[in-house]
């Protein structure tokens, strides 16, 4: 288990990481997501040794290791840059951890290829970095960190420098094997489709802090605040007033604007509220259905399996997302009237 | 930096004169002559003997110089407590303050001159002989002496004082008379082999 | 760009400033002196022609071959201690901040700003018989009489590696700065000390600027003239000193000539052993 506890970073007068804690158990895949600046890389290096902590703690299977050098922590480190030892074949890039433990020349040779072997490049041995594709040289990467057999795999935007397919293809790989050698894993990225997909847990970073940690239905579905809730996926945040209640739902509103949203008991005037665009409904305008809202289809984005709609309800504009519904289903023109439907339980309150 | 001024160029050899003394490298094949009056030889040959000698002068010899300005630099930072020197260069760091003297040598020494030539083919040989006219004449000769302590061959130039006789050297009978001839035509034909013979004796191993 | 197919005779056109340059300068010197080195020499008669007496001679002399050797062991001297001394240098420079390492710049490229004779005596007052150690040295009665620490291979290789420093500093400094520090950081993360890092990872990641330095440093030491003639009184002799005596003093060019072309072929040689010996092992 890694533990970090009020990690914190300064440099100067400027707090680079603030407090961050964090719990990594065993097998678990944890994302530091934030966007470049937000100090994901300076927890990472932290982690790693390389830069030492103005205040909090690292911990490792129990033990403090805060002021144990980079060499005598055991950490398998991936960078984006893949960072390879140009001046040694693949077999010895891999070896390199074990020969620095001073494992007799059998016992290195028997686990580079056992390594190599799971990321599929047993037959790359004798190649030098130079020789390889990116993909190839991520995956030697990945072979070195892992056959030191860790406690904790770090991996820095790894798959920052790949080609779109090739990244898909490597985070199913990656993914694969953390869980078939239960590796605890801390993974920096600022990619919030790759953070989602592959994480059990993400702690979302802004500013030098940890804004919210959850499972990434947690965080999707549940954001504390309009930062997360705009990182992470798009979404509608919407400053309304309160305007009344009906039964349990409180109803709230802004010229033309009507939500009903189930929300704690609270006296303030006016609520800020998440909805995502593909939780709003469009229909035709006649359909007449119930807490319809008519707004004008300001534009479409079409991006295949999806269409985008900014529309305009009054003096707001709301995102609607529609799922490309093929030829007969409902897709309004530019200019056009439409009904939005919005259901209560698709509006989402934010803490600020 | 010497406490007894010294007489002859056999003194160079003295122990005490040990890392102070230096020779002109610019001019080796005076040097190696020198070596051969210092031990009561004529000039020429220049031999074997004459290169023993200078290896026994080597332990005492801090520097070989090949420039003037280098010369005058060893004696004015104290580096160097003897070295052949021309007379000129002498008076003039003397009258600069460098405590110095010069002294002409028992064994006697060599007098080098400058001349002026016209080449066979040469553009203007009158204007050039006016020129020699000119430069040799008395008045232009005796500033040469006064100023820059040189002797001249104008037999018209009348030196004004015993200072200045002293200072060119071979202002006086005495020290004409110990002037050592050289044979040049000696030295011309033997100068590649003396050159080979210096270069190998500087370049030997375990000097000053 | 200039290197497509029909506009590359365009690229070529550029080059011909530098490349006239170089032909007037260097290839039609170097061309003339190699035909000198094989024409006959008699009594201060050239006499163009074909044969390699003056070689013979250079080789037999007894002189030409023990300076040669003198020149390259002075030279070696020079470039073991310019890399010694240079690569923590540049290690230092790397570490340090924006300022600090101009700081550092400044220092080791001074030395190349300030005349060779103005450097030469400021060495005098250091190292002369009544220089700074000397006299330090007599005042404390460590020594009785002063040490000789210039007027020989000591003085000149210590005054030649002041300036020469940074030839080797700045190619090593150049190789260090190119390392992707994760490099260096991967190495740690797989349990490399420090000191396991630099051998490992640093010092044969920068191995091309280290002889890229080595190389520039030698053959820079190689031509040394000035330096032994002043800071080694004349008796350290190295091989450009006596191609000057012979050119200059014995007017014997074509033996002067061959000497140079000898010098050439030693400086070559000794190159591409080294290169081949690093081919060999990298």
């Amino acid at each position: 288990m890694i533990v970090l506890k009020s990690l914190t970073k300064r440099f100067g007068e400027v707090t680079a990481v603030r407090d961050v804690t964090l719990t990594v158990t065993p097998g678990e895949f944890v994302t530091l997501l934030g966007p470049s600046g937000c100090g994901k890389t300076t927890t990472l290096r932290m982690i790693a040794g390389f830069t030492a902590p103005t205040g909090g703690r690292v911990e490792m299977a129990g033990t403090d290791v805060t002021g144990r050098p980079p060499h005598r922590r055991e950490v398998g480190l991936v960078f984006q840059s893949y960072a390879l030892f140009p001046h040694m074949s693949v077999q010895d890039n891999v070896g390199f951890g074990l020969k620095m433990r001073k494992r007799p020349a059998e016992e290195v040779a028997r686990r580079v290829d056992e390594a190599l072997g799971l990321v599929k490049l047993a037959d790359f041995a004798d190649r030098y970095p130079s020789a390889l594709s990116g993909g190839q040289q991520q995956r030697v990467a990945l072979a070195r960190a892992l056959v030191i057999r860790p406690q904790l795999l770090l991996l820095d935007e790894p798959f920052g420098a790949l080609d779109k397919q090739l990244r898909d293809h490597m985070q199913i790989e990656l993914r694969t094997l953390q869980r078939q050698l239960a590796l605890p894993t801390i993974f920096v990225t600022h990619d919030q489709g790759e953070a989602l997909s592959m994480s059990d847990r993400v702690a979302i970073m802004n500013a030098g802090e940890v804004v919210q940690i959850g499972t990434p239905t947690e965080l999707y579905e549940r954001p504390r605040t309009a930062f997360v809730a705009t990182f992470l996926g798009r979404s509608n945040v919407l400053e309304l007033d309160v305007i009344g209640r009906e039964g349990p739902l409180t109803v709230l509103g802004r010229a033309g604007l009507r939500l009903h949203a189930t929300l704690p008991q609270s006296t303030a005037s006016t609520r800020r509220v998440m909805v995502r665009p593909e939780r709003v409904a469009m229909r035709p305008p006649d359909a007449g259905a119930p807490g319809a809202m008519t707004g004008t289809v300001r534009a479409a984005n079409y991006f295949g399996q999806s269409i985008d709609y900014p529309i305009e309800v009054g003096a707001e504009t709301v995102e609607a997302m529609s799922v490309n519904p093929g030829a007969g289903g409902f897709l309004p023109e530019i200019g056009a009237e439409v009904d939005l439907e919005i259901a209560s339980d698709a509006v989402w309150p934010l803490d600020d | 930096m010497l406490d007894t001024p010294p007489t002859a160029w056999r003194d160079m050899w003295k122990p005490e004169m040990r890392g102070i003394a230096a020779i002109n490298d610019a001019l080796a094949d005076q040097a190696m002559q020198m070596a051969n009056l210092a031990f009561g030889r004529d000039p020429t040959p220049v031999d074997d003997v004459t290169f023993e000698h200078l290896t026994a002068l080597r332990p005492n010899l801090i520097s070989l110089w090949s420039t003037v300005a280098q010369a005058e630099q060893l004696f004015r930072s104290g580096e160097v407590g003897i070295s052949p020197l021309w007379n000129g260069r002498v008076f003039k760091l003397i009258d600069r303050g460098v405590p110095l003297d010069f002294v002409v040598p028992e064994e006697g020494f060599f007098a080098r001159w400058n001349a002026y030539t016209v080449p066979r083919n040469a553009a203007n040989p009158d204007l050039a002989m006016e020129f020699i006219d000119y430069v040799m004449n008395e008045e232009r000769q005796l500033a040469l002496a006064v100023n820059l302590s040189y002797g001249s061959p104008n037999k018209n130039v009348v030196y004004p004082n015993d200072d200045v006789r002293r200072r060119i050297v071979v202002g006086t009978p005495e020290n004409i008379a110990k002037v050592v001839p050289e044979n040049f035509e000696e030295i011309a034909d033997n100068s590649e082999d003396w050159s080979r013979r210096w270069n190998q004796w500087k370049a030997a191993r375990g000097g000053a | 760009m200039l290197g497509s197919e029909d506009g590359s005779w365009k690229a070529w056109l550029l080059l011909l400033p530098v490349a006239a340059v170089y032909a007037a300068t260097f290839v039609v010197p170097l061309g003339l002196i190699f035909g000198l080195s094989l024409a006959e020499f008699d009594a201060g008669v050239v006499t163009p022609g074909f044969d390699l007496s003056n070689y013979e001679a250079a080789l037999t002399d007894g002189l030409t071959l023990p300076i040669l050797w003198r020149t390259v062991e002075l030279a070696a001297m020079v470039t073991i201690g310019a890399a010694v001394m240079g690569y923590p240098v540049a290690l230092q420079m790397r570490r340090s901040g924006p300022v600090l390492r101009t700081v550092i710049l400044a220092l080791i490229v001074a030395p190349l700003l300030t005349s060779v004779i103005v450097r030469n005596v400021a060495w005098l007052l250091v190292l002369g018989r009544t220089g700074f150690i000397n006299e330090t040295l007599m005042a404390t009665g460590l020594i009785s009489r002063p040490l000789p620490l210039m007027y020989n291979n000591f003085g000149v290789a210590l005054a030649t590696l002041h300036v020469y420093l940074t030839f080797a500093a700045l190619p090593i400094y150049a190789a260090l700065v190119s390392i992707d520090r994760r490099i260096e950081e991967s190495a740690a993360s797989l349990g490399a000390s420090p000191s396991a890092v630099f051998w490992r990872v640093t010092f044969p990641l920068s191995r091309s600027g280290l002889i890229a330095g080595c190389s520039l440093v030698f053959i820079l030491s190689m031509g040394l003239y000035l330096t032994p003639a002043i800071m080694g009184g004349s008796f350290v002799v190295t091989t450009p000193m006596l191609i000057t005596d012979l050119a200059r003093n014995q007017y014997n060019w074509p033996l002067a000539s061959a000497v140079s072309v000898l010098l050439l072929l030693a400086i070559g040689l000794i190159l591409m052993a080294t290169m081949s010996l690093q081919r060999r092992r990298g």
